[in-house]
């Protein structure tokens, strides 16, 4: 285990990432290049600040409101500490560019940040899916999880000894995460996950979180956390348009053997990445460039090896690379 | 909320904001059109109509569960 809490997610001296949440994974699964490019050397698109701040805050003023209904506050009186904690957040929000922002940009206002954070809580004021009390008597809100898997890295000799039963690895895998609420839902335990989008979340929409790394992930960090069995996951989908912000909820249910088979199979993906780290090489998964709208390193990838630096360092910042351990 | 806005909220601001947008929202909720009496929060047979939410796969689900 580690001893502090923001450690390194690394193997002291390697490449070899022994803790992971489901964004390095994500990156991890769809390809390797990206996961290079994101968590090894922390690149990101000089445009992607205004979603990332956009989301943050909307899942932090959520948050608050459902602390504040766990507390017993009633719905004006939460939804007004909520509202007045946001706008005292967003003093320093600057609104996209209206020139030159891209269309998704545009739409990422602090009006429509305020109206969409205003508008779930007014459209789900009566909710059927009320938030989980743990035993402790806390509200399960943005529960963070981390736990040891019952198998490690084995690449070096300095992370892994052998006893009777073979090698065993000094430091095992730690799944970690955040998961925004469990909640209880049509008597099954549920995770639920609150998303924003400027598409239509039709039924296709939905579909994509089944199967879905992130999804199972937390079903099975729920499992865990809890000791119980989850059902599956709730989606509340935030449409941000120009005009107005539009809600849908989506249900993606998990079995126990779908669990069981995701884990099984992750065995197999972190032997994988481990040799990519141990190679120093994390090759392209060129079937993956056009996914979810078209990477963010396409642009990249797509260039001569030899003049690919120019367009990083002219496209993207450097940033201090993800790290699942950050305590946020 | 403006550029313009005032760096320190009062609790009246604050309903404020959430009051016009309760009422922007039965607005747009209504399709646009003049609302006199305040609908049911959790009505949302209007969205329900726009998004077809997808229907729960019951075999599926207990054969899952």
């Amino acid at each position: 285990m580690l001893d502090q809490p923001e450690d390194s997610p690394f193997l002291s001296g390697t490449n070899i990432q022994f803790a992971w949440d489901s964004t390095s994974l994500g990156w991890a699964k769809t390809c390797p290049r990206l996961y290079y490019y994101n968590m090894l050397c922390g690149y990101r698109p000089k445009d992607e600040s205004v979603h990332l701040r956009f989301g943050i805050e909307y899942h932090t003023a959520l948050e608050e409101y459902d602390y504040f209904r766990a507390a017993g506050a009633d719905h004006d009186e939460a939804e007004h500490l909520a509202v007045a904690d946001l706008v005292e957040r967003l003093k320093d929000y600057k609104d996209p560019d209206g020139e030159y922002a891209k269309p998704s940009e545009k739409v990422k206002t602090k009006e429509n940040l305020l109206r969409t954070v205003i508008w779930y809580l007014e459209e789900f004021k009566n909710d059927a899916a009320q938030t989980y009390i743990k035993t402790d008597g806390k509200p399960a809100v943005e529960q963070s999880f981390r736990f040891e898997l019952d198998f490690g890295p084995q690449a070096t000799p300095e992370t892994r000894h052998s006893t009777n039963k073979g090698i065993v690895a000094d430091q095992p895998y730690i799944l970690c995460g955040h998961l925004d609420r469990i909640v209880n839902y049509n008597d099954g335990l549920f995770i639920m996950d609150r998303k924003t989008t400027t598409q239509t979340p039709g039924p296709y929409y939905f579909k994509k979180y089944d199967p879905d790394n992130q999804m199972t992930l937390y079903a099975y960090a729920g499992q865990v956390v809890l000791r119980s069995q989850i059902t599956g996951v709730l989606i509340d989908v935030a449409q941000v348009a120009v005009n107005g912000s539009k809600f849908v909820r989506g249900v993606s249910y998990r079995s126990p053997d779908q669990i069981e088979e995701w884990v099984r199979d992750l065995h197999v993906h972190l032997r994988t990445f481990e040799r990519y780290a141990v190679e120093g090489y994390w090759p392209q998964n060129d079937t993956a460039c056009d996914k979810f709208g078209g990477c963010r390193f396409r642009g990249i990838c797509s260039k001569s090896p030899s003049s690919r630096q120019m367009f990083l360092d002219n496209d993207f910042t450097q940033e201090e690379p993800w790290n699942p351990l950050k305590v946020r | 909320m403006s550029d313009t806005a005032p760096e320190d909220w009062t609790d009246n601001d604050i309903k404020e904001i959430i009051r016009a947008q309760r009422e922007a929202r039965i607005r747009f909720t209504s399709g646009g059109k003049a609302v006199k009496e305040k609908p049911k929060a959790a009505d949302t047979s209007a969205l329900e109509e726009e998004f077809a939410l997808p229907k729960a796969p019951v075999a599926n689900i207990r054969r899952k569960l």
